[in-house]
C-alpha cells in the first residue's frame, strides 16, 4: 500500500512544519477470519479493521486522533488540528530520538492463511470438533476455534519508514465434561506470530483434543485442593504467569514513573534465587506475542529483566526511556490503531536449567503441584500474588496421587522467586492476550520451564 | 453520511440478491482522557464507523467492517454470504420490527459536553485526593456517545443514541515506607452514578491496608461488595441461565429447581433506568425486558435471544447481545457476533443495612475488592486474592485486611447467603459489565491465608 506510506509521509510533514516537539503516525490493519463450532452453533466471521493514529507531544502533554476513516484529506485535517492544541502543563517535556532506520517486510509463508479456501479451515474446525466431542460419551460440548489475522503495520517517525504485513493464528479447544451436576473444563491452546497455515500442520491436533478432553473428564474425579502454606511445584505454564502477571507487570517503567511498582528501588539487587533468570523476548521466532518493532517505531529485542536472582532492567516505551535518560527496550504497544500506547510485555520466561521433575518432586513429603495456567492478576504496587491453575496433583511422600482441581496461589511474589529452589530442563511457551489492567489486550506469551517453591499460600475452589 | 451509508449496504445485499440480512452499525465518538501522578497526560479522540452484516442464506455468516467506500461495503457483504454459504443450515429467521418499552440509557449533559464532563471528573479526583490526603498516581476517564443503528430484511428499523461513562482509578498512600493503594474501575451511563462519595470512598480504602494484616486460613462468615457480587455472579448466572446454556448442556439449573436460599432472588433486568446494558432492545433488534431468573432460591426462567427463542419455541426475551465476558465492549460491538447473555443482573435487596449486616458477625470478613474475582463460567469456581478487606469481630470492623485467598463455588455460595442489604448499587465489575446488587453476607466460605 504505497499510498498509505505517502499519507504518513505527509502527516509528518505537516508536524515538522508546525514545530510540535514530536509527533508520529502510525496506520494498522487487521483482516481476519474467525471460525468456531460447539455443540450449539457455528460461527463464522471475518473483519477488515484499519485506522491511523496521530499523536503530538507539547510541553509534557500528549494529544492523539484515532481514526478510521482513511481518506487523506480527513487524515491531514486531523493532524493539522493536533497540531494547534494548548497544553495544560507548561513543563518542557523529554523525548528521546530514535536513530532513523528503515523497516519493510512480508513475512513470508508456506501457505498464506488469506490464500488458504475458508472450506479448508471450516473442515479443519469441525473435525477438531468432532475429536473433542467423540472423545467420551461424559462430553456434553465442545468448542474448536480457529483464528487468522493478517496484521499490516506502518509508522513513521522521525525520518523511520517501517511496514510489516504477518499473519498471526491462534487455535484454541475446549472440552467440557459433565456428570451429574458436576461439570468440568480443559483446554489447549496454541498461537503463533508471522507463521502461514503450515502453522496448523506443525500441530498434533489428535493429541491436542485428546488432551483437552481427557483433562476435563479426568477432572470429574479431582479433589478440591488443600488450603494453607505448602511446598509447590509449578508447570511451565504457572511459571509463566509468575514471570508475566505477578513480576512483568511491575517493571513496566510506566508503573514506576506513576510511583506504582514494588519494585521501583530494586535495580541491581536481588528480588529473586539464583537459579532465576527472566527475559521478555519480542524477537522470539514465530512466538505468538513477537513483532519486528513496536508501537513507536522501536525494534524488538531481547531484554534480561532479572540475571541469576539480581534484576537488571525496567521495560520501556520511548516516552518512559526518555524520562530514565536511557533507550527504549521496544515495549511500547497498543492495542490497536484507536488505543493509547502502553509499556506492555511480549514473550515472558524464565530461562530453565535442569531439574527433571521427578527430582522437584522426590523432596516434597505434602504438597501441591500446578498444571495449566487458567489466568492472573498484577499487583504493580503491592507485589502480590494471585494466579490460579487448570488443575493440580497432590504431592505425597515425593509422588504425584491424587488429581485436585484449580489451585489458586496467593502471597507475595517476591518472597515467592527467593523460595525458587529448583528450575527445571524443561520449556514451553503458552499463549494469550494481555491487558494492562482491564483493558487494552495485546499479544502475548508466557511460559519457562517448571520450578519448585519451597512454601507458598494455595487455596482450592 | 449514515443513512447513506446503510443505504449503500443494502443496496449492495440487494444487488447481490441476498433475501435474508441483518446489518448493525455504530457510530461512537470517544473522547478519553489519561491521567498520570495527577496531571495531564494524553488526550485522545476516537472516531469510527463500524457495521456488521450478517447474511442468512443456508447457514448464517458474518462480516465486518469499518470502512465506508464501495469496495470495502462490497467484500464485507461478499465475505458475510460465502461464510453463510458453508455454515450449517440454520432455522434463524431474523427478528421483525414489535414496539420496544421506553428506557433511559442518555445522559444529555455527557452527549452534548463530554469534554467538560471530563474535566469536571478530572478536577473532582484531584481534589478527592488533596482532601483525603493521598496520591493519585493514574486515572483514566473516558466518555462514550454512541449511535446506533439495526436494520434487516424483515423490515426491523432501529435507532439508539446512548451515553457511557468509564472511569478507571488508582489511590494511592504512603507511611514509613509502606505503601498501599485501591484501584477500581466503573462504568455508568450517568456521570452521577459515579458519586462523590463513592470516590472519597475509594481514596479512604487506598489508606487502609497500611495497617493490613494477612489472615489465616479458616472457614468464617463472609461479606461481599456490590462490585464483588457483580464479577462472581455474573457470569456464572450468564453460563446457566440461556437458552445457550441449556442447548450447550452445561446448564446446571432446572425450571422449578431450588438452586439458592430462599432469600435471594435475582432477575435480568434489561429495562433498569440506566443499566449499563440496559436499552430498548437488544443487538438483534428485539424488545428487552425484565426476566425473572431465580425467585426466592427458586429457578424459574431462562433469557433467550432470536436464535434460541425459536429453537425451544419461546419468545425472545431482548437477550441477544454483541458483549465480551471479559474484554467489555462498547464502541466496538460491531465487531461481534451477538450471543445469547444475560443483561443487567438485578439481585433484590434484603431489609437491613450494611451496617446491620455487620453488627451480627461474630467473626468474618468484609471484602471490599479482590484482584480479580473471575470465576469459572461452567464450573463456578473461584479462588480470588483479598486486595482490600476487613476483619469483622464481635459485630465490629477491626483491621484492614490484604492478601489471601477466598475460594469456593458459586453455587455453594447462592445456598449459604445469610443476609442482604437494603441498598442496592448499579455497578460493574471487571470481568462483568453490569449488575444491579446490594451487599450480601454469606456463611462457611473457606479462606486460605497463613
Amino acid at each position: 500500500m504505497p499510498e498509505i506510506s505517502a499519507v504518513l509521509e505527509k502527516v509528518i510533514r505537516i508536524f515538522e512544519k508546525s514545530g510540535v516537539e514530536y509527533g508520529d503516525v502510525r496506520f494498522d490493519s487487521s483482516t481476519s477470519t474467525g471460525i468456531s463450532k460447539n455443540v450449539a452453533e457455528e460461527n463464522f466471521a471475518s473483519g477488515s479493521i484499519q485506522g491511523y493514529h496521530i499523536r503530538v507531544l507539547r510541553d509534557s502533554e500528549w494529544r492523539a486522533i484515532s481514526l478510521s476513516e482513511v481518506e487523506e484529506r480527513t487524515v491531514l485535517s486531523s493532524a493539522k488540528k493536533l497540531t494547534k492544541f494548548s497544553p495544560t502543563l507548561k513543563e518542557k517535556s523529554s523525548y528521546s530520538k530514535l536513530k532513523p532506520w528503515t523497516f519493510k517486510k512480508r513475512y513470508k509463508c508456506r501457505k498464506d492463511p488469506a490464500g488458504v479456501d475458508l472450506e479448508e479451515k471450516i473442515k479443519l474446525v469441525r473435525e477438531l470438533y468432532e475429536r473433542l466431542k467423540g472423545f467420551d460419551e461424559r462430553i456434553v460440548n465442545a468448542g474448536a476455534r480457529y483464528a487468522d489475522d493478517i496484521v499490516e503495520y506502518f509508522m513513521n517517525t522521525e525520518g523511520s519508514e517501517l511496514h510489516y504485513r504477518a499473519p498471526v493464528i491462534r487455535v484454541v479447544l475446549v472440552s467440557f465434561a459433565k456428570l451429574g451436576k458436576n461439570v468440568q473444563v480443559d483446554h489447549v491452546a496454541h498461537g503463533g506470530f508471522g507463521l502461514g497455515y503450515e502453522f496448523i500442520d506443525r500441530l498434533d491436533t489428535e493429541e491436542d483434543c485428546r488432551a483437552a478432553s481427557k483433562g476435563a473428564v479426568e477432572l470429574l474425579n479431582a479433589d478440591r485442593a488443600p488450603s494453607g502454606k505448602l511446598p509447590v511445584v509449578l508447570d511451565a505454564e504457572m511459571a509463566g504467569l509468575i514471570a508475566h502477571e505477578s513480576f512483568g507487570h511491575g517493571l513496566e517503567a510506566d508503573q514506576v514513573l506513576r510511583n506504582r511498582s514494588f519494585l521501583s528501588d530494586m535495580l541491581g539487587k536481588k528480588v529473586a534465587s539464583n537459579l532465576v533468570t527472566i527475559v521478555d523476548n519480542s524477537s522470539y521466532e514465530s512466538a505468538y506475542g513477537s513483532y519486528p518493532f513496536d508501537d513507536e517505531g522501536v525494534r524488538s529485542r531481547k531484554n534480561t529483566l532479572v540475571e541469576r536472582g539480581i534484576l537488571k532492567n525496567f521495560l520501556h516505551s520511548r516516552e518512559t526511556a526518555s524520562s530514565f535518560n536511557i533507550a527504549s527496550t521496544g515495549n511500547g504497544r497498543a492495542e490497536s490503531f484507536s488505543h493509547k500506547i502502553f509499556v506492555r510485555m511480549s514473550n515472558t520466561y524464565f530461562e530453565k536449567r535442569e531439574w527433571k521433575l521427578e527430582e522437584m518432586l522426590e523432596d516434597i513429603d505434602y504438597g501441591v503441584y500446578l498444571i495449566k495456567g487458567s489466568h492472573g492478576m498484577e499487583d504493580p504496587l503491592g507485589g502480590g500474588l494471585q494466579i490460579s491453575s487448570v488443575k493440580g496433583c497432590l504431592i505425597e511422600h515425593g509422588k504425584l496421587t491424587k488429581l485436585l482441581r484449580s489451585i489458586s496461589l496467593s502471597g507475595n511474589v517476591l518472597e515467592l522467586l527467593r523460595n525458587v529452589d529448583a528450575v527445571g530442563g524443561d520449556f514451553k511457551l503458552d499463549s494469550g492476550t494481555c491487558g494492562k489492567g482491564f483493558e487494552d489486550f495485546v499479544r502475548v506469551t508466557s511460559g519457562g520451564p517448571s520450578l519448585r517453591v519451597k512454601e507458598a499460600i494455595v487455596g482450592g475452589g | 453520511m449514515v443513512a447513506r451509508l446503510l443505504n449503500r449496504i443494502e443496496a449492495s445485499l440487494k444487488r447481490m440478491k441476498i433475501e435474508n440480512y441483518e446489518v448493525y452499525m455504530q457510530i461512537p465518538e470517544v473522547t478519553e482522557l489519561y491521567m498520570r501522578r495527577g496531571e495531564r497526560e494524553l488526550t485522545n479522540e476516537v472516531r469510527e464507523v463500524g457495521y456488521s452484516v450478517r447474511v442468512l442464506e443456508k447457514g448464517l455468516g458474518m462480516a465486518c467492517c469499518n470502512q465506508t467506500d464501495d469496495n470495502s461495503v462490497k467484500r464485507c457483504v461478499t465475505q458475510a454470504r460465502n461464510m453463510a454459504r458453508q455454515s450449517k443450515e440454520e432455522k434463524l429467521v431474523f427478528p421483525t420490527q414489535k414496539p420496544t418499552p421506553k428506557v433511559d440509557i442518555k445522559d444529555q449533559r455527557m452527549w452534548n459536553e463530554p469534554d467538560s464532563v471530563i474535566d469536571e471528573f478530572q478536577e473532582k479526583l484531584v481534589e478527592v485526593a488533596a482532601k483525603i490526603g493521598v496520591e493519585l498516581p493514574f486515572a483514566k476517564i473516558r466518555a462514550f456517545k454512541i449511535r446506533s443503528m439495526i436494520v434487516n430484511s424483515e423490515g426491523l428499523d432501529r435507532k439508539k443514541e446512548e451515553t457511557l461513562f468509564f472511569t478507571e482509578i488508582c489511590y494511592k498512600s504512603s507511611r514509613e515506607g509502606k505503601l498501599s493503594e485501591f484501584w477500581t474501575t466503573r462504568y455508568a451511563r450517568r456521570i452521577e452514578d459515579v458519586s462523590f462519595a463513592s470516590i472519597e470512598k475509594w481514596a479512604e480504602l487506598s489508606k487502609d491496608n497500611l495497617n493490613a494484616k494477612s489472615h489465616e486460613t479458616e472457614r468464617l462468615e463472609v461479606i461481599l461488595s456490590p462490585q464483588v457480587i457483580c464479577d462472581l455472579f455474573v457470569p456464572v448466572m450468564n453460563g446457566h441461565c440461556t437458552g445457550l446454556s441449556l442447548k450447550q448442556a452445561i446448564s446446571r439449573f432446572e425450571e422449578g429447581e431450588t438452586v439458592a436460599d430462599e432469600t435471594l432472588s435475582i432477575i435480568d433486568d434489561g429495562l433498569h433506568p440506566f443499566g449499563n446494558q440496559s436499552s430498548p432492545f437488544d443487538d438483534e433488534g428485539n424488545p428487552q425486558s425484565r426476566t425473572v431468573l431465580i425467585d426466592h432460591g427458586v429457578f424459574k426462567n431462562r433469557v433467550y435471544d432470536q436464535y434460541y427463542g425459536l429453537e425451544y419455541g419461546k419468545e425472545s426475551t431482548g437477550n441477544g447481545l454483541r458483549q465480551g465476558m471479559v474484554s467489555f465492549l462498547v464502541d466496538e460491538k460491531f465487531k461481534a457476533v451477538p450471543r445469547n447473555q444475560t443483561s443487567n443482573l438485578e439481585i433484590e435487596p434484603g431489609k437491613k443495612s450494611l451496617e446491620e449486616l455487620i453488627s451480627e458477625v461474630e467473626r468474618g470478613l468484609l471484602v471490599y475488592k479482590f484482584s480479580w474475582a473471575n470465576p469459572d463460567e461452567a464450573t463456578g469456581i473461584f479462588a480470588s486474592e483479598m486486595r482490600n478487606a476487613s476483619l469483622i469481630e464481635k459485630g465490629e470492623l477491626v483491621y484492614p485486611v490484604k492478601g489471601g485467598l477466598v475460594a469456593g463455588d458459586i453455587f455453594s455460595l447462592m445456598r449459604n447467603v445469610t443476609g442482604i442489604s437494603n441498598q442496592p448499587e448499579i455497578v460493574s465489575g471487571e470481568t462483568a459489565f453490569s449488575c444491579i446488587a446490594p451487599w450480601l453476607r454469606f456463611k462457611d466460605v473457606q479462606v486460605a491465608g497463613e
